[in-house]
Parts: C-alpha cells; sequence; structure tokens
C-alpha cells in the first residue's frame, strides 16, 4: 500500500478545513450546555450593554455562560419527575432496540440468502412505506394501537411503532451487508448439518456485528426522540418519555430557554454517549460494499 | 456474541417473561379502592399547577368516605390539544378537564366529546359567577362548562416609569413619547402587535370584529380597517411601537425597565421580576373610536365534563367544589389566576393586590371570544392579513376583504361537509 | 347422469384423491370457490345490511311519526288548555298508540308535563338530566339549520336504547315560536320480516361446485385451459346472478312493506292525536307532517342493493380466473416451498402491514371524504366527495396575483408549497451529500492525524434528538437575542429579521436540517470510499491523471452505488421533514415556508378538515412514489451499464 505521501503543507491545509468546518459543528451544541449552565432563562449567554463595543459582542457569542450555575438543572429535576421520565425513555427505547432488530435481522436475512416470490417488491415496499407522512398518521394509528389492540397507555404500543418505523431503513442497510457475507462458510455449515436457525445466530450474526450495531443504535434512536406518539398515547404523567417532558419547558408563552436547555442536554447525553462507545462501527456498519438495493 | 444459542434463546425468554408482565401492568392505573375515580387533565404548570393539585388534595381527602377521588393529568400544552382531539372522540379520555372556550364549538358539533352541565346549575349557582362567564361557555343554548377562572389583555405598566394611568390613547401615546424622549432608543409601547390575538381587541374597540353570532365572516368592515389604521398610526407616526415584537422580547425589555408599558395577559406577569413595581389597568379609550375602550377578547377557562365520565354528576360536584369561595382564594393568591366568583373579589387581599385588581376592571370592557367552529378558520387569513398590513405595506382594506373572501370560502366548505 | 351421481355420492377417499391429482379440476374448483365466496359473500353481507337498514328505518320511522304528533297535539293542548291538560291527553295518546313510554318535558321552567300516567305535572329530578339536555339539543339543531340555512342537523332525535328501544324526541314550540319543549316516545322495535340468506348462500355454493365437477367428469376432453377457465366463469356467473336476482326481489318486496307500513303508521299516529286531543277539547288543525316517509331512508334501499349485487357479481366473477387460470394452485405451491424464508419475513411485514399500511390505506379512504370535525362520526358513505378534495388542491392554480400594489404570492397555494418543499429537499440533499461527501474525502486522507476525533465531533449532530435541534437554531436565529445576528452585528453588519421574510426563513431551516443531515451522509461516503481499492488510484496517478480526473473517473462511480440508497432516503426523510419546519422557522412569514407535510398538518389538526389534509398526505406519497420509482430504474439502468 505504497503510496506518495501528501506533503505537510496540504495535512495542515486539510486540518484547517477540518478545524473550522468541526468548530462550526459543535458550536451549537456547546451553545446550548453553556445555556444550560448559565442559571437563567432568557436564550442570551449575557447582557449587551448599552453600547457595545467588539469585544463585547465577541463575549457574548462565546459559548461560556457568564458564572456557572447548577440552578438550571436542579430546577429542571426538582420542577418535573425528570428522573422517572428518563428510565421511562430508557425503558421504551431499549425494548424497541431489542423488537427492532429482532424484526429487522431476521428480515434482511431472509431477503439476502433465500430467493422467493416477492422479494423484490418486499424491499420496495420497506422503502414505499417511508414515504407516507408519519406525522398525518396519528389518528389511524390511536385508533390502531389504542382502541383495536388496547395498548394504550402502556409501553408496548409505543415499542411496536417505533420498531416499525426503525425496520424500513435497517432492513436495507442489513441486507446490504450480509449480502457482502460470503455464502461459503454458510454453504458448508449447511452440508454439515446445522439448521438454518443455528447458522443465522451462530454464524451469520457475529459476522454482521457492525451492521447489527447501527440497527440497534438506529432503533434506539427513533424511539429516544420520537414526542408526539409518546404523548398522545401515554395516560398518566409517570409515565411520560424524556422528550414529552421536555415539551413541559417549551411552552406557549414565555420560553424558559434555561430549563429547557439543560434538559435538552440531559436527554442528549445518553445517546450521544452510546454513539461514542459504538462509533467504530459505524462506518464498517454503513459500508461494505454499500447499502445497496 | 451469540455463540451457545440454545443458552442465550432461553435467557433472552426469562428476560421477556419477567419484563413484559411488568409493562403491560405498568402505566394501567389499578384501583384497588372502591368507589369512583375520575381523571382530569390540564396544561397547567408552576404555580398554576400548585395551586390546582392543593385544591384538588383537599377535595379528595373531603369526599374520601364517600369513595370518590380526582387523579390528576398534567399534559405539556403543545400536545394538550391534540391529546384531546384524539382520545375523547374514541371515547378513551379523561373524564374532566380544564381548558378555554375557544374549541368549545367544534367539539359541541364533532359530538362525543362534551357533556352539558347546565341542568345541574340552578340560578343561584349562575348568580355565584361575574357576568359573561357562564354564557363564554354555553353554546346553542346549552351550558357545557363551570367557569373556572378568565383571562384577558390588559395595560401593564411600571408605575416607577410611568406613574400615571393614562384613559385615553392619546394619553398613552403622549406618555410612551415622553419616554422616549428621555430614554433614546427605546420603545414606549411595547406590545405582540403582528399577533392575531392582540389584534382582535382593538377591532372590538371599534365594534368591528371578526364573526358575528351566526358564525358569519365580519372581517370586511369599515371599523376593522380603522383599527389597523390606528395601529399603524402607532408605529408610523407616533412611533411608540417595537419594529419587531416578539413575547420573549417584550418580556426582556419589561424587566430591564427599557419600557414603560406593555400590553399583555396574566400569562405575562408570571414571568415578570417581582422586584418591580407592576401595576394593571384596564386598557384605555379610544377617542377616534367615539371614546369607546380597547375591548380585549375574554378568555375563560372552564373545567369540562367528557361525555364518557361515570358520573356527570359526581363529576360536576368536582367542577363546583374548584369553584368555591376557598378553592378560589386559593387559585387566586397562589395561582395568580383570577377566579371566576364574584364573591372572591369583596377578600381584600385581591382587592388590594394590584395585578388582580386590574385584570378584574380589565373585565367590564373586554368581549367574550367566540366559541363557535367558525371562530377557528380566522386565525390563518387573519395571521396572512395582518403581515400584509404590517410587513408588505399593503392598504388594510384589500388585505381584510382578501381574509373575510378566504374565511367565507372555508366557513362554507365546513357547512357544506355536515350534510 | 348416473356415473357422476355414483362417483359423487361414494366420496371415497380414491375418488378424492384422483380428483385432487387432476389439476384441471382442482383449477376449476378453486375457480367457482373464489368466485362463489367472494360474490355470496358480499352479497350475503350486503343485503344484510339492507335487510337491517329496513328494519331501522321501520322502527325509527314508527318512533318519530308517534314522537311528532304527540308533540303536536300536546303543543296545541297546552296552548289552548293549560298545562294541566298535558297529562291527560298523554295517558290518552299513549294508550292508543301502545307505545313503552311517553314524556312530555317543559325546559325553561324544568317540569315533566306528562309521564304517560296522566298524572299532574312535576318538577325534573337529578335522574332527569338527559330528558333536559335533549330539549336543549333540539333547540340548538333548529337554531343551528336556521342559521345555516340547510337542513343539517335532525330536527326529531332518534336514538336506539340499551334495552332496543327506539326513542324519538320531537320539538314543543312555544307562541313565540322557541323551543322550549319536547314530547318524547319509546317504542318496541319493528322487524319487518327476515330473509332467507342463509339457504340461498350454502345452496348455491354446493351447487356451484357440484355443477363444476360434474362437468369437469362428464367432459374430461374439454379442450384448453381458457376453455375451461370460460366455463367456469359462466357458470359462477349464472350462478351469482340468480342468487343476487332473487335477494334483490326479497329486499324490494320488504322495502315495499316498509314505506307502506310506514305511511299507516303516519295515519294512525295522527288519527291518536286528534282524538286524544278532541278528548281535551281541542281540535287539531290537519297539517301534512314535517317529516316525510321518503327521507327515513328506506325508499331506494332495494335499487341500491340490485345495481350493488350486479357489480359484486361481475367482479366476484372475473375473480374466478384467478382460480381457473391455475393462480391459486400456484400462490399455495409457492408458499409451502418457501415457507421458511416467508417465516423469517413474517415478523416485519406484519409489523409493517399493520403499522404502516393500515394507516396509509385509512388515510386514502380519507382523502375521498368530506370529513372534518363535524362529520367525523357519521357513516362513511355519507362523506364520499371522490375526488373533489384532489381536484381542489390541485386545480388551484391563483399562484400569483396581481393587485394593487404589483405582483404578489399567494403563500397558501398549493403549488408554492410543492416549490418550497422540491426547493427545500433539493437545496438539503445536495448541501448534505456534498459537504458529507467532501468531509468524507478529507477523512480518508491516508496518514491523517486525529481521524478519529474529528469523526466522533462531526458525528454529533446526528445523535442529538432533531426537535432539540430544531428547537435550538431557533434561539440562535432569534432576531434580539440570537447569536447569529450578534455575529453579524460583530462583522459590521445589520441584524437580520429571519422570520419576517421568506427568502432568509428558508435559510434558517436549511442550516439547520444540513447540520442535522450532513454526518449521516459523511458516514456513508466514508465507507463507500474505504471501500476502493488504492491501487487503481496508483495506476492512474502513474498515467498522470491529476486529482480531479481521479475523482470524476474512480471516485465517483465507485462510491455511487453506496450513496444513491442513502440519496433516496435522505430525499424522502428531508421531503417529510416535520420537526425542523414546524419547530424552527413555524412557517413564518405567514405560512410562506411552509412544506407540504407542516401544511397539512395544519390543515387537518388545525382547521380539522382531515379529509383535505389526508388528500394532501396521499399526493406527498404519491410525488414520493414516483420519484423513487423512477431514481431506482435510473439507478440499475447505470448500474447495468457501468
Amino acid at each position: 500500500m505504497s503510496e506518495e505521501r501528501l506533503s505537510a503543507g496540504t495535512h495542515a491545509g486539510l486540518h484547517l478545513i477540518l478545524i473550522i468546518v468541526t468548530l462550526l459543528t459543535i458550536y451549537p451544541v456547546l451553545w446550548v450546555a453553556a445555556l444550560g449552565f448559565s442559571g437563567r432563562q432568557t436564550p442570551s449567554l449575557a447582557d449587551l450593554p448599552e453600547d457595545p463595543t467588539f469585544w463585547d459582542r465577541l463575549r457574548v457569542m462565546i459559548p461560556m455562560p457568564e458564572q456557572f450555575s447548577l440552578a438550571n438543572f436542579t430546577g429542571v429535576f426538582a420542577e418535573q419527575p425528570l428522573a422517572s421520565w428518563l428510565i421511562n425513555s430508557i425503558i421504551v427505547s431499549g425494548l424497541t432496540t431489542i423488537v427492532g432488530v429482532f424484526m429487522a435481522c431476521t428480515a434482511a436475512y431472509a431477503f439476502s440468502r433465500f430467493k422467493f416470490p416477492g422479494r423484490r417488491s418486499g424491499m420496495m415496499m420497506f422503502l414505499v412505506s417511508q414515504m407516507y407522512p408519519a406525522h398525518l398518521m396519528m389518528i389511524p394509528l390511536y385508533i390502531i394501537v389504542v382502541k383495536w389492540l388496547g395498548l394504550g397507555d402502556n409501553y408496548l404500543g409505543l415499542v411496536l411503532v417505533y420498531s416499525v418505523t426503525a425496520i424500513p431503513f435497517c432492513v436495507w442497510m442489513l441486507k446490504g451487508y450480509f449480502d457482502t457475507l460470503p455464502y461459503e462458510i454458510e454453504e458448508s455449515a449447511i452440508m454439515d448439518g446445522a439448521s438454518r436457525t443455528r447458522i443465522f445466530y451462530e454464524i451469520v450474526l457475529p459476522l454482521a456485528r457492525p451492521a447489527v450495531v447501527v440497527t440497534a443504535l438506529f432503533s434506539f434512536m427513533t424511539a429516544w426522540n420520537e414526542f408526539i406518539l409518546a404523548a398522545i398515547f401515554m395516560e398518566s404523567e409517570g409515565a411520560y418519555t424524556a422528550p414529552v417532558g421536555l415539551r413541559f419547558f417549551v411552552s406557549d408563552y414565555a420560553a424558559k430557554w434555561g430549563y429547557f436547555a439543560a434538559g435538552a442536554i440531559i436527554v442528549s447525553l445518553p445517546v450521544c454517549a452510546l454513539f461514542f462507545l459504538l462509533q467504530k462501527y459505524l462506518v464498517s456498519g454503513l459500508t461494505a460494499g454499500g447499502v445497496k438495493g | 456474541m451469540f455463540r451457545t444459542s440454545n443458552k442465550f434463546i432461553l435467557r433472552l425468554l426469562a428476560l421477556a417473561a419477567l419484563v413484559v408482565p411488568t409493562l403491560i401492568g405498568c402505566g394501567t392505573q389499578e384501583s384497588e379502592q372502591e368507589g369512583m375515580e375520575l381523571v382530569m387533565w390540564h396544561a397547567y404548570r408552576g404555580g398554576e399547577r400548585a395551586a390546582l393539585e392543593e385544591v384538588i388534595g383537599s377535595f379528595n381527602a373531603e369526599n374520601a368516605d364517600r369513595g370518590v377521588r380526582v387523579r390528576l393529568l398534567a399534559v405539556p400544552f403543545d400536545a394538550y390539544a391534540d391529546k384531546l382531539s384524539a382520545a375523547l372522540p374514541q371515547g378513551k379520555g379523561p373524564d374532566l378537564f380544564i381548558f378555554a372556550q375557544d374549541r368549545l364549538g367544534g367539539w359541541v358539533e364533532s359530538g362525543k366529546t362534551v357533556e352539558p352541565i347546565g341542568f345541574y346549575l340552578n340560578p343561584t349557582d349562575h348568580q355565584r359567577f361575574l357576568p359573561g362567564m357562564v354564557d363564554a361557555l354555553t353554546y346553542r343554548g346549552a351550558v357545557y362548562g363551570v367557569p373556572l377562572n378568565f383571562k384577558s389583555l390588559a395595560l401593564i405598566r411600571n408605575a416607577d416609569l410611568a406613574p400615571t394611568e393614562p384613559q385615553t390613547t392619546d394619553e398613552l401615546a403622549a406618555a410612551a413619547r415622553a419616554f422616549m424622549v428621555a430614554r433614546p432608543g427605546e420603545f414606549g409601547l411595547s406590545f405582540e402587535y403582528a399577533n392575531p390575538d392582540f389584534q382582535g381587541a382593538l377591532f372590538n374597540a371599534f365594534g368591528g370584529g371578526v364573526v358575528s353570532d351566526r358564525g358569519e365572516a365580519i372581517l370586511d368592515r369599515e371599523q376593522n380597517r380603522k383599527a389597523f389604521e390606528l395601529l399603524l398610526k402607532w408605529r408610523d407616526e407616533d412611533k411608540i411601537l417595537l419594529p419587531e415584537p416578539t413575547g420573549a422580547l417584550v418580556l426582556t425589555l419589561y424587566n430591564e425597565e427599557r419600557t414603560p408599558f406593555v400590553i399583555s395577559g396574566p400569562w405575562f406577569l408570571g414571568e415578570v421580576d417581582p422586584a418591580l413595581n407592576t401595576i394593571v389597568s384596564p386598557l384605555p379609550i379610544i377617542p377616534e373610536a367615539d371614546g369607546a375602550p380597547i375591548r380585549p377578547w375574554l378568555l375563560v377557562e372552564g373545567v369540562f365534563v367528557s361525555e364518557t365520565a361515570p358520573s356527570s354528576l359526581e363529576a360536576f360536584r368536582v367542577a363546583q367544589y374548584l369553584t368555591s369561595p376557598e378553592a378560589a382564594t386559593i387559585f387566586a393568591l397562589k395561582g395568580r389566576q383570577l377566579p371566576t366568583i364574584k364573591a372572591i373579589y369583596d377578600d381584600p387581599r385581591v382587592m388590594n393586590d394590584p395585578i388582580l385588581s386590574g385584570f378584574r376592571q380589565q373585565l367590564e370592557s373586554s368581549a367574550p371570544l367566540p366559541n363557535i367552529p367558525e371562530m377557528a378558520h380566522y386565525w390563518t387569513p387573519g395571521t396572512t392579513a395582518m403581515t400584509q398590513v404590517l410587513r408588505s405595506g399593503r392598504p388594510p382594506a384589500d388585505a381584510l376583504a382578501e381574509a373575510q373572501a378566504e374565511m367565507d370560502r372555508s366557513i362554507a366548505e365546513m357547512r357544506r361537509s355536515g350534510q | 347422469m348416473t356415473t357422476a351421481d355414483a362417483s359423487l355420492g361414494q366420496s371415497s377417499s380414491s375418488v378424492m384423491r384422483s380428483l385432487w391429482r387432476d389439476r384441471r379440476i382442482v383449477d376449476a374448483v378453486l375457480g367457482v370457490v373464489i368466485a362463489l365466496s367472494v360474490g355470496l359473500g358480499v352479497i350475503m353481507w350486503t343485503a344484510r345490511s339492507a335487510s337491517d337498514g329496513l328494519d331501522t328505518a321501520a322502527s325509527a320511522g314508527s318512533a318519530i311519526f308517534k314522537a311528532e304528533m304527540a308533540a303536536l297535539g300536546g303543543e296545541a293542548v297546552q296552548n289552548a288548555k293549560g298545562a294541566d291538560a298535558v297529562g291527560p291527553f298523554a295517558a290518552q295518546y299513549k294508550n292508543q298508540t301502545g307505545v313503552e313510554a311517553l314524556s312530555i318535558v317543559s325546559a325553561p321552567d324544568r317540569i315533566l308535563l306528562a309521564d304517560g300516567t296522566g298524572a299532574a305535572p312535576r318538577p325534573l329530578g337529578v335522574g332527569d338530566k338527559d330528558l333536559y339536555d335533549r330539549v336543549v339539543r333540539l333547540a340548538a339543531h333548529a337554531e343551528t339549520n336556521e342559521i345555516e340555512g340547510q337542513k343539517r342537523k335532525p330536527e326529531i332525535l332518534i336514538a336506539q336504547s340499551d334495552q332496543g328501544r327506539y326513542r324519538a324526541s320531537a320539538p314543543i314550540r312555544s307562541a313565540d315560536g322557541d323551543i322550549v319543549a319536547m314530547a318524547e316516545v319509546e317504542t318496541a322495535p319493528v322487524v319487518a320480516g327476515g330473509l332467507r340468506l342463509l339457504l340461498w348462500s350454502s345452496g348455491g355454493l354446493v351447487f356451484g361446485i357440484a355443477g363444476i365437477v360434474f362437468a369437469m367428469r362428464q367432459f374430461p376432453g374439454l379442450g384448453t385451459q381458457k376453455a375451461r377457465a370460460g366455463l367456469v366463469v359462466v357458470v359462477s356467473g349464472l350462478i351469482l346472478m340468480v342468487i343476487a336476482l332473487g335477494v334483490s326481489a326479497q329486499i324490494a318486496a320488504k322495502e315495499e312493506g316498509v314505506l307502506s307500513s310506514l305511511a299507516l303508521a303516519q295515519e294512525n299516529a295522527f288519527a291518536a292525536a286528534e282524538a286524544a286531543a278532541a278528548a281535551q277539547g281541542v281540535t287539531l288543525s290537519k297539517e301534512p307532517s314535517a317529516t316525510s316517509v321518503r327521507s327515513l331512508q328506506a325508499r331506494g334501499t332495494a335499487t341500491l342493493f340490485r345495481d350493488s349485487a350486479l357489480f359484486v357479481v361481475a367482479g366476484a366473477t372475473l375473480m374466478s380466473l384467478f382460480g381457473s387460470l391455475g393462480g391459486a394452485r400456484r400462490l399455495g405451491q409457492t408458499f409451502v416451498a418457501h415457507r421458511s424464508a416467508y417465516a423469517y419475513v413474517a415478523p416485519a411485514v406484519l409489523g409493517a402491514l399493520l403499522l404502516v399500511f393500515f394507516p396509509l390505506i385509512y388515510g386514502v379512504l380519507m382523502s375521498f371524504t368530506d370529513t372534518t370535525l363535524f362529520n367525523v362520526n357519521t357513516p362513511i358513505m355519507e362523506r364520499w366527495t371522490g375526488l373533489s378534495n384532489y381536484g381542489a388542491i390541485l386545480g388551484d392554480f391563483d399562484i400569483v396575483q396581481r393587485t394593487a400594489d404589483g405582483l404578489r404570492v399567494d403563500y397558501q397555494n398549493f403549488y408554492w408549497t410543492v416549490f418550497v418543499t422540491l426547493l427545500w429537499t433539493v437545496s438539503n440533499v445536495v448541501l448534505g451529500v456534498t459537504i458529507g461527501l467532501g468531509l468524507a474525502l478529507v477523512l480518508n486522507t491516508p496518514g491523517l492525524k486525529g481521524k478519529t476525533v474529528y469523526r466522533i465531533l462531526l458525528v454529533l449532530p446526528w445523535a442529538v434528538p432533531n426537535y432539540i435541534t430544531a428547537l435550538t437554531w431557533r434561539g440562535m436565529f432569534h432576531p434580539q437575542f440570537g447569536v447569529i445576528n450578534q455575529g453579524i452585528e460583530l462583522a459590521g453588519g445589520e441584524r437580520i429579521s429571519w422570520f419576517d421574510h421568506f427568502g432568509t426563513s428558508f435559510l434558517t431551516g436549511l442550516a439547520t436540517n444540513v447540520w442535522l443531515s450532513f454526518p449521516f451522509m459523511m458516514v456513508v461516503s466514508l465507507g463507500a470510499l474505504q471501500s476502493i481499492n488504492r491501487d487503481m488510484y496508483e495506476a492512474a496517478r502513474l498515467e498522470g491523471a491529476s486529482w480531479w480526473q481521479q475523482f470524476r473517473h474512480i471516485t465517483l462511480p465507485s462510491v455511487q452505488p453506496a450513496l444513491i440508497p442513502s440519496i433516496i432516503l435522505s430525499v424522502v426523510w428531508t421531503f417529510n421533514m416535520f420537526n425542523v419546519i414546524y419547530l424552527t422557522s413555524a412557517g413564518e412569514p405567514a405560512g410562506a415556508n411552509e412544506i407540504l407535510i407542516t401544511k397539512a398538518y395544519k390543515i387537518g389538526f388545525e382547521q380539522y378538515r382531515y379529509g383535505y389534509s389526508a388528500a394532501y398526505a396521499v399526493i406527498i406519497f404519491m410525488i414520493l412514489f414516483v420519484y423513487g420509482y423512477f431514481q431506482v430504474k435510473a439507478t440499475s439502468a447505470t448500474e447495468a451499464k457501468g
């Protein structure tokens, strides 16, 4: 793999570009963090004096609060049961992950390995199912999940809906990944007399670990971030999930930006942490000959 | 990861066996005690919520021996209307809920939502409430809610910056200009004049309005045009208005003592710095409107009973309790709300409060927000008309005519569909 | 005849097996079974509901007339002789008409004027709330109808109680013409005669199958499969037609009976009221009934049934071809052959069917109606308007209007919203892909230090929940306090009112969405780039190709297969990105910045026009579907070439 190294000057230039872009990218996150730690409720990090100078203006833009204060964080936990909401979110998202991964892996494996009529249209169907605007399905989903299945005020209902929402993307991606796994391993296992199920669980899944991880992450995120259905289905306050609770702070009239920021940080942390832990799988999971159709 | 598949599957099943029943069980309220539990929804936060919880707490204590209790559920405001619209027609909503009157007409027309409770109100009950409160919750002759509190816009001023109460809009403009002369760069009158909620106040003052009692749009009227012209005069000639009014900006300016006059409602005061010397007074009269006062829309929050409540009588009793003088005192002093019963305003703690008494006085010249379904067709064309007049400089007459046409069209469509 | 009868009568296992193995017979039988079960099923179901409808009309009509006449008499008696005379009037009326219960209620003074026993008037008690409410509702309905100038609300209430009785409430007007009271009766339901449906349907099915088997056995050399299929069509068509016409005749007879019994009920009720009023010394003027027999939705049932039944016959007969041409049999075989594959796919497909396609079908059905808040509980056929919603949406060409002060754009117009949505989607995807691919190229440079750190940080926007992102950027674009404006002022410029003009408002959404979507593109591109064989670059470099040429001819074609599906997904997600538009700019100014999905949401949930909103949703779906279809076609075409 010999290759001419690019010059140090070019490297420096690339680093410069990367640094600028990275700073621009993480600026909003830092801004929210600063707001959360500022102890205030206005969306302004510092007050501009009457006649601001250049340095005054610059100070306002730097994402550092005037004084550090944990008031917003304590307030957020005290005013609402944020802790139990977070736990609810974890439960719902965790279950969605399990159910979603199970459904997506089995389906993608079948699409990849078996030739059966309806294979092509099945894949297209998953793509098509993403096209109908989900936000407008609220009322029929309510009727189906709460009235017909009786799963309102019960996490199973939400878990089902979230899993089904996350499946299409996961199936597409997993199938593409499965397609790149050489069939010979499974073939020899079949000839040795192993059942399909054993092959699936003991051979294929471990090999496809990166893609499975990405599927799990995606399912988790879909469930973690969803607001409107959780708000409509749940019937008791203790059962709300975190996004629903966060909306208490940004209400119709004066928005409490400080509480919102503190809550936003807390709600974003688990997903960000997961991303960091699993980031090495991200690239390999979404690749390998690609998310081919 | 999945080395021994059988053991793994077994473990997964065991986990599921533990978790799934918990899930199915959790969230559903198993009421072990006999008697009736009524579920009540609201969208209150902060002080209002604390007040409500205290009142319901005493209700539950007093009614424990009868086996009737109320369970509260707070819903985020953004999702509140959607949640009600989704749940009520399917028979799955609350037994009681607190809401303003603006959607009442729509709910009654769609059926299977709110229960009329006029039967339980006798003449003495009607007398308890301030005039106009029960009417606001009446649709086509039937009363649907027990009025709990009312809100409207009023004139909020910083008494340190503006010691005298302006009686007319000319005085208000003069005082605002005086302030701006003393403090150049600031603005004398701050309110969200681009918000259609605020526009109604001026329309009503000039004798115009949005919809008639019979549900016809009446936007395209001379009176409404004059209302717009007054607003434009304040902005362009007197120059006392903010160029970009937003709620957050108004709040900040007021709290920083950079503006003396604000037009807003009780919700505003929840965010105001208590150290300021704030006084609320009725909105002034408009000489151009033949001396009529500015008439803001009156919003009455009522306790509604849903059609699926197990006992409408018990639910009504809860509503009655919430409007008793003791409960009203808590709502007024702790929740900083304006109760609807007359008796509370004899209490010196309430009457001497400069904020509560100010809003109470404003009541005399406010007009109830129409609760008919046709009203819902105003907001989009109304906002468009306002934006056109204020930003694009379109003549008010044209903007109003177009908004009127739009409203007529969508109302006709709505009525046609009902056949 | 004899041999066939004998073989059928035996039904021994060997005969059945030989029948089963004969593919032609199996196909033919399947054809007949499909046609007959579908046809008979639908016909019988429709007949049952038509019959029930006639029963309901008979019962409801009877109750309505009795209530109406009670109200007529009660009003006359009260106005002439006072409240005390109403009780005796009601008692006599009740006896004569045989109703189960009768109440006359006055609302303003809350008095029960009559309960059918002749007792004196008494005040309403707590348990009488429903009576009071119904009087108020009658008054409300009359007022609504008068205001709107149409008979939208029923002027006589009819409902069925839990015990199956029919309860009708008719208004009584005071001297001023206001509705202040009502007369209410309860009657037992009327059954106007049953239909022998089960007999007909089972007979038809047996006869059909037997007939076909018989025909196949008798004429084994019956030519081609097409001829056999034709025979099946003829046989099942004939059978279904006979049955449909027979049932239709029964329904017609029932309808006649119901209509005449209703006319009779009307006369009898009036006679009873006349007599009871006369006993109190009041004469009733013979007014024609306000409610016509025609309006009770009985007339026309039989014709409607017959027309739809014939339609069903045609359809079901055609469906027989699916069986008789072998389709059904082959489907079954396929299913069995691939059952393990289907088992694997089942959970996901079932979930998608239930939770995605059912709501989709619900939405499509809703889009053909004019459902609003007013009529959400009425039966769906009454709300049917066909394609009028689509016509209204697609036919609105008034995008730009000429006014006194020049041209103005109507921001509520559908085509403007389509334009904005397309602009939104294209600009977002183009920017997202460019930035993502660009960053991936940079990060892919061999020997670059700190790759992991950069990658972690650059992926962050994807991790943050998107409604938090939307609200955060809204805060950053705040005209007064937002950092963006402060940055502009820092650079010496003027603050911009971001949400006051379409262009700037659009930019806010664009910035937000690009921020959130480029990480996905970046990661996908990175993956694709890493799978490219480096030797190709080596070879190209040796041949003297510039960086740009290498990019165009090696990099791009190699990443394309990976990027295209992601781009399709990204287009679909961006097209329907609700949160960013709704939360960041909220469509300011005045709806100019809305995209199709936010507009549909507002129409549905803020204006309560559910049907119209559903049509919008279906249009969104169709646009994306067409795009996806052509995109996939184009991609496979280039893949085949390249």
